[in-house]
C-alpha cells in the first residue's frame, strides 16, 4: 500500500520528472560527438484553427536496429506548450532535465510565469546554437508547438540553431516525406479543425511508416488548445500492406 | 562518421535599394537545407528601429544570433542616449559585430538598410567578417549573382565600392524601385532553386514602414 | 532572563567562560522581535500560517512573504530578518534542486534540514560572518514518509515536530497548539485553527496591522507545496475571527 518512493510518483503533478542524473567525465578530454547513438526520426508538426498538433512515432533506433519500440518522443511542457524531439535521445534527455530544472525554478518563484511556446523556442535556440558554437552539439531537430497569447504557434529547431516558424513543419526524413503532404492538405483546407489535423498528422505517420525504414505504426499525439493540452496515450495503426503483392523483381 | 560542420547554408536572397526619400527592402521566405525546404515562411527581415533595417541570408543560426546581439546594443543605445541609433551608426556597427568573429565567422550575407536622420535611403551590404559597400542598391544571397547583373543594367553601376553612403538617383522613384525587386525576385525564383515562395518588400519613408507580398515560384 | 555578555559577545568565534555562544543567542533575539510563524503537521500534511505584519499601507497585500515553496513538495516558512530568510530559501531551493539532479528524486525533508542545518551551522564558526538571524520551519509531504514538520535556529540545530512556533508571540501560540489534537485532524481543519492562533495572538496595540499568510502541503493539495486556496483562506479567516469573537463572549460572561 505504500507508495513506491521514485520518478514516477504520482504526487508530482503537472511536474515534469527528472529521468536520471547529468555528470561528466572527469579528467577525459573533451569528446565531440560524431553522430546520435539511439535516436527518434520525424516528428510532424500542424497548425489548425484553434491550435496544434504535434505528431511521432515511439521508436528508438539505433543505428539500422530498431531497438527501442516504444519510447516517448513527445514532452508536454505546460498547459500552452508541447514539445517533440527528433535525433540522439540522450540529448533529449538531458534538455529534458534543463527545462524540468527551469520549470521548477518558475514554479517556486509562483509568480504566474511559465514557459509560453515562444520563450520555450528561443531558449532552446540559444542552448543549441550555443553547443553548436563550442563543436559539441546536442545532436536533435526539435519542433516547439503551443498557443502563444491565444494563436497557435509552431517553431522548429535543428541542431545548429536554425530556428523559424511554418503553419506546418516536419523534421528529418519528414521533410520529403510528410512536408508536401502537409502543404497540399493546409492548402486546400486552410481553416482546419481539429480533427481534420489529426486525421492530417497520422495519415502523414503512415506514410513515414511505408517509406522510412526508421518509422513504425506505434505513435504519439499532443493536441494543444485553448482547453490545456494533452500528451495522449501511444496508438498503433494498421499498416495496409496490399500493394506489396503488387511489386515484382524483389525476388 | 563524418566531422561535425557546424555551418549551413540556408539559402534565401535579400536586397535593398536606396532612393532620396526611401529606402525599399525585399527578401525571399525559403529557408533550404541541403535540398531540402525547412520552410516558406521565413522572410529574412529583421526591423531595428523605426527607420533602420537588418536583412540577411546565409546560415540562419548564425543569423538569428547576430539579429538579437544588434537588438540588444539597439536596446543598450537607447537606454544610454535615450534616443535610437541612426542608420549610420548602425551599418558602422555591423564591422567590429563581424569582425569579432574573425576565426569562427558568421555565416552570414547581411544587409543594413535605412533612412539617414534627413529622411535619405541609405544601404549597406557586408561580407562574412564585416567589409561594408555602400551603394546605392544591394543584393546578397544565394540568387545575387543572378540579379546584380539585372540591376546593373536597369539602375546603373557607374560609382562602384562607394566607401560613402550614397542614393539612387531622383528618376528612381519608389514605385519604380518596388517594380524592379519584384521582377528581380520573380526571375530570380525561376533560376535559383533556393530562392521563392514569396517576396517581402518593404519600404521605409517619412511616413512609415509599408509592406506587402508577392507570390513567387514554389519549386 | 538575557544576560549580558560583555566582552564574549563580539563576535560568533567565542565563546564566554561558561561555554556560551553570546552572537548565536543574540541572533535569536532578532527572531523574538518578528512576527509570529506557526507550523503544524495534521493527519495527512503539513500547514503553515504566518502573521505578517504591515508596517506601511503603500504596500502591496503580497508584499514580504513569508512562506516560500522549495521544491515541489516542500515549502519554508521564517521568523526573524526577511532577507536572511531570503538568502536560505534560496539556498534551500539549491540543494532541492541538486539533490534532484544527481539522484532523479525530490529531496527527502530530512536530508534537505540537514543540508540547510549546516549551512547556518557555518555561520556561526567564523568572525567575518554573523549567524542568520532566522528559524526557519521546513515542512514537507510524501506518500512514503507521511508529513514532516522541522524547524531550523540560528545555531544550526534542528527538531523535528508535531507542531513549532517562533517568533513575537511564539509561547502563547506554542501553548494553544498544545491543545490541539493535531494527529486527528485534517489539514483544513488544522487551518482553520492555526488561523485562530495567529489572529489570537497578534498584539492589537503594539502591532495595528497584519495580513494572514497561509501555506501547506497535504492530500488534498495534491501533495504540491501551495498557498492556501483562497476559498479556504477566507473560510479560516472568518472562523478565526468569529471564533475569537465568541471566546471573548464567553470571557465577559
Amino acid at each position: 500500500m505504500a507508495k513506491r518512493y521514485d520518478i514516477n510518483s504520482a504526487l508530482l503533478r503537472d511536474l515534469p520528472l527528472i529521468n536520471g542524473s547529468h555528470s561528466s567525465a572527469v579528467g577525459q578530454p573533451k569528446a565531440h560527438t560524431q553522430s546520435p547513438s539511439v535516436s527518434g526520426t520525424a516528428v510532424i508538426g500542424v497548425a489548425f484553427k484553434g491550435g496544434i498538433v504535434l505528431a511521432a512515432d515511439t521508436v528508438g533506433s539505433y543505428g539500422t536496429l530498431c531497438k527501442l519500440r516504444t519510447i516517448p518522443r513527445l514532452l508536454r511542457v505546460n498547459k500552452s506548450t508541447v514539445l517533440a524531439m527528433s535525433g540522439d535521445y540522450a540529448d533529449f534527455q538531458y534538455i529534458e532535465q534543463l527545462i524540468a530544472k527551469k520549470t521548477m525554478q518558475d514554479f517556486c518563484s509562483d509568480d504566474g510565469y511559465e514557459w509560453t511556446p515562444k520563450s520555450l523556442h528561443s531558449w532552446l535556440t540559444r542552448i543549441l546554437y550555443n553547443a553548436r558554437s563550442k563543436f559539441d552539439p546536442l545532436w536533435n531537430s526539435y519542433v516547439v508547438g503551443g498557443l502563444e497569447d491565444g494563436v497557435p504557434y509552431l517553431g522548429g529547431l535543428t541542431m545548429l540553431g536554425i530556428s523559424y516558424t511554418a503553419p506546418y513543419m516536419a523534421t528529418g526524413f519528414g521533410r520529403f516525406i510528410a512536408q508536401p503532404f502537409l502543404a497540399d492538405q493546409l492548402e486546400k483546407n486552410p481553416e482546419m479543425d481539429e480533427a481534420a489535423a489529426r486525421e492530417v498528422a497520422i495519415h502523414s505517420l503512415r506514410l513515414l511508416y511505408y517509406r522510412n525504414r526508421e518509422s513504425s505504426n506505434k505513435y504519439q499525439l499532443t493536441v494543444v488548445t485553448k482547453d490545456g493540452s494533452v500528451l495522449e496515450p501511444i496508438k498503433e495503426f494498421e499498416g495496409v500492406w496490399d500493394t506489396a503483392l503488387m511489386i515484382r523483381g524483389y525476388d | 562518421m563524418g566531422h561535425f560542420d557546424p555551418y549551413d547554408d540556408n539559402g534565401g536572397t535579400v536586397a535593398a535599394i536606396a532612393g532620396q526619400d526611401y529606402v525599399l527592402i525585399a527578401s525571399d521566405s525559403r529557408l533550404s537545407t541541403g535540398s531540402t525546404i525547412l520552410s516558406r515562411f521565413t522572410p529574412k527581415i529583421y526591423p531595428l528601429s523605426k527607420v533602420t533595417v537588418f536583412a540577411c541570408a546565409g546560415f540562419h543560426g548564425d543569423v538569428l544570433t547576430l539579429v538579437k546581439q544588434l537588438e540588444i546594443r539597439m536596446k543598450l543605445y537607447v537606454h544610454e542616449h535615450g534616443e535610437e541609433m541612426s542608420t549610420k551608426a548602425m551599418m558602422a556597427l555591423l564591422l567590429p559585430t563581424l569582425y569579432g568573429r574573425r576565426f569562427f565567422p558568421y555565416y552570414v550575407r547581411p544587409i543594413v538598410a535605412g533612412l539617414d536622420r534627413e529622411g535619405r535611403g541609405l544601404v549597406a551590404s557586408y561580407d562574412p567578417i564585416g567589409t561594408p559597400e555602400f551603394f546605392d542598391y544591394v543584393i546578397q544571397g544565394s540568387a545575387e549573382n543572378l540579379v546584380h547583373p539585372f540591376l546593373n543594367n536597369q539602375i546603373g553601376a557607374k560609382k562602384t565600392l562607394s566607401d560613402v553612403p550614397i542614393q539612387a538617383p531622383p528618376e528612381l522613384t519608389l514605385e519604380k524601385a518596388v517594380k524592379l525587386l519584384k521582377d528581380s525576385f520573380l526571375a530570380a525564383a525561376e533560376r535559383d532553386v533556393y530562392t521563392g515562395d514569396t517576396v517581402t518588400l518593404m519600404a521605409i519613408t517619412a511616413k512609415g514602414t509599408e509592406t506587402t507580398e508577392y507570390q513567387l515560384r514554389r519549386d | 532572563m538575557s544576560s549580558i555578555g560583555t566582552g564574549y559577545d563580539l563576535s560568533v568565534s567565542q565563546f564566554s567562560p561558561d561555554g556560551r555562544v553570546f552572537q548565536v543567542e543574540y541572533a535569536s533575539k532578532a527572531v523574538e522581535n518578528s512576527g509570529t510563524v506557526v507550523g503544524i503537521v495534521g493527519k495527512d500534511g503539513v500547514v503553515f500560517a504566518s502573521e505578517k505584519l504591515v508596517t506601511t499601507k503603500l504596500h502591496e497585500a503580497s508584499a514580504n512573504r513569508r512562506i516560500w515553496r522549495i521544491d515541489a513538495n516542500i515549502g519554508m516558512a521564517a521568523a526573524g530578518l526577511i532577507a536572511d530568510a531570503r538568502k536560505l530559501v534560496e539556498i534551500a531551493r539549491k540543494e532541492a534542486s541538486s539533490y534532484r539532479n544527481q539522484y532523479g528524486v525530490t529531496i527527502p525533508v530530512k536530508e534537505l534540514v540537514k543540508r540547510v542545518a549546516g549551512y547556518m551551522h557555518a555561520y556561526t564558526l567564523y568572525s567575518n560572518v554573523r549567524p542568520f538571524g532566522i528559524n526557519c520551519l521546513i515542512g514537507g509531504y510524501d506518500a512514503i514518509h507521511g508529513p514532516e514538520l522541522y524547524m531550523l535556529e540560528p545555531s544550526g540545530v534542528s527538531w523535528g515536530y508535531f507542531g513549532c512556533t517562533a517568533g513575537k508571540a511564539q509561547q502563547a501560540a506554542k501553548t494553544e497548539i498544545e491543545k490541539l489534537k493535531m494527529a486527528e485532524m485534517t489539514c483544513e481543519e488544522i487551518a482553520r485553527r492555526a488561523a485562530k492562533i495567529i489572529y489570537g495572538v497578534h498584539d492589537q496595540v503594539k502591532d495595528k496591522e497584519f495580513i494572514l499568510e497561509m501555506g501547506w502541503v497535504c492530500e488534498q493539495s495534491g501533495g504540491v507545496f501551495e498557498d492556501l486556496p483562497k476559498a479556504m483562506l477566507d473560510d479560516a479567516e472568518s472562523y478565526a475571527k468569529k471564533a475569537l469573537e465568541e471566546d471573548e463572549d464567553t470571557e465577559m460572561a
